[in-house]
């Protein structure tokens, strides 16, 4: 159900971690191309599809983030988006969850495939939490750190505690347990924001990956050819299905993450507006 | 809380690798803000500042396009209604010169035709006057051939009077 340890003696390298290192070279090395020569007139195509990813995000985040902060939190948000996708993506590809070189008995034998291994070389780096959980406390901590710098400590604890709704001095000062007590709950529910970001990422991937694995096993006892015939298109569907699921996913971290961004930077009386 | 770190430890939570994981993502996340994202930005916010200055200068160069074509108009009303009153002018200056020419052709003829009748007349006159005074000296003549003798001065005068006379009546 875990990440496996590829050697026990290093506690943390993973082989979601090791799909992590991967993904993350590939983004580099994509970036490094697309950057290369970048001039007004892109110059290349690697260069066009990045500005397309960055400019569609710029737009799409600059509607929920606001002007002001599109800026500083464009950087995050991108790399977030970029990472997670190009992650799932990868995860889908023949051979990632299903060669390996660790037998079920935790020997170590030449490259075999699903039914022979006990922890595969490479699995989804989403579908690992660690990653998925990583992740999000990134970006908490780089959330509580704009959200100070944008509405300051006193306005930040005023936002979470204090009272709401244009009231009168005597009705607001009535009302300020109430209140506080509100805030406790929305201390406690902005905690658990991380587990919720991370586990929902997390549930489709595993998800994904299970049923693209069953799919494929279907057929295993029934007679060689037809177990082959079964294990390519038994999951097919499915396969579709994930590359949507992964961008789909991809896409709720990100926009759920600015909209966080977005509550936390707004202040009240813009928020009665929007409301 | 216990129960939420046991479900994290049941769905493969570790420490050692959220660390590890945190580090591959926080160094591609700081890796892409310096060197791809930054520039990436700057590079999308000239272009859209550029658009805008383009867009503007559309809109001024627009504005003055419209501008101008009013102004085009104006000169081209202007000069079509200073052509029509030139033409109007010299309309009107050529008919006043033709009828003036006219005038004088009439005038001219007129009085050339005056001349002529009196040229004619004194013409006429002088032919009149030589034509009797060759019938008188024809009359002289013819009677004094009949008559015989020479005439008088007196008589000649006489005669040819006569016949001047009766041939006025």
């Amino acid at each position: 159900m875990s990440a496996k340890l590829l050697t026990p003696s290093i506690s943390w390298l993973s082989n979601s971690l090791l799909v992590s290192v991967i993904v993350a070279g590939l983004i580099l090395f994509f970036a490094r191309r697309a950057t290369k020569s970048l001039g007004l007139v892109p110059a290349n195509t690697p260069q066009n599809l990045f500005e397309f990813i960055v400019e569609q995000l710029y737009e799409t985040l600059e509607g929920i983030v606001g002007k002001e902060l599109v800026g500083k939190v464009l950087p995050f948000l991108c790399t977030l988006f970029i990472f997670i996708v190009t992650a799932n993506w990868f995860g889908l590809l023949p051979g990632v969850g299903t060669i390996g070189s660790v037998g079920p008995n935790g020997e170590l034998g030449p490259l075999r495939s699903a039914n022979e291994i006990a922890i595969p070389l490479l699995r989804p780096s989403n579908a690992d939490l660690n990653m998925t959980f990583g992740m999000a406390l990134v970006f908490m901590f780089l959330w509580l750190n704009w959200t100070m710098q944008t509405v300051g400590f006193k306005n930040f604890m005023v936002h979470m505690f204090g009272p709401k709704g244009g009231l009168g001095k005597a009705m607001a000062l009535g009302l300020l347990p109430i209140f506080i007590f509100v805030g406790f709950i929305e201390v406690i529910s902005t905690a658990f924001r991380p587990l919720s970001l991370s586990l929902r990422l997390y549930g489709n991937i595993y998800a994904g990956e299970t049923l693209l694995h069953t799919m494929s096993g279907l057929g295993d006892k029934l007679p060689s050819a037809f177990s082959f015939l079964l294990s390519v298109l038994a999951p097919l569907p499915f396969y579709f299905l994930e590359i949507l699921v992964a961008l789909l996913q991809a896409l709720v971290f990100t926009l759920l993450c600015a909209v966080y961004i977005r509550l936390s930077t707004s202040h009240d009386d813009e928020e009665g507006h929007e409301h | 809380m216990q129960e939420v770190l046991n479900f994290l430890n049941t769905v493969g939570f570790d420490w050692p690798k959220l660390l590890a994981q945190i580090i591959v993502f926080a160094t591609v996340y700081l890796i892409l803000k310096k060197y791809a994202f930054g520039p990436v930005i700057s590079v999308l916010e000239e272009r859209r500042r550029r658009i805008a200055e383009s867009e503007a200068n559309y809109e001024r160069i627009k504005q003055q396009l419209a501008d101008a074509e009013i102004r085009h108009k104006e000169i081209v009303e202007k000069a079509a209604a200073e052509a029509q009153r030139l033409i109007n002018e010299a309309r009107d200056a050529g008919a006043a010169l033709s009828e003036r020419k006219k005038q004088e052709a009439i005038s001219e003829a007129a009085r050339i035709v005056e001349k002529a009748k009196e040229a004619t007349a004194l013409e006429h006159e002088k032919m009149v006057a030589e034509l009797r005074a060759e019938i008188g000296r024809l009359v002289v003549e013819t009677t004094g051939r009949v008559v015989g003798r020479i005439l008088t001065p007196d008589d000649q005068k006489r005669l040819s009077e006569d016949a001047v006379r009766h041939m006025s009546n």
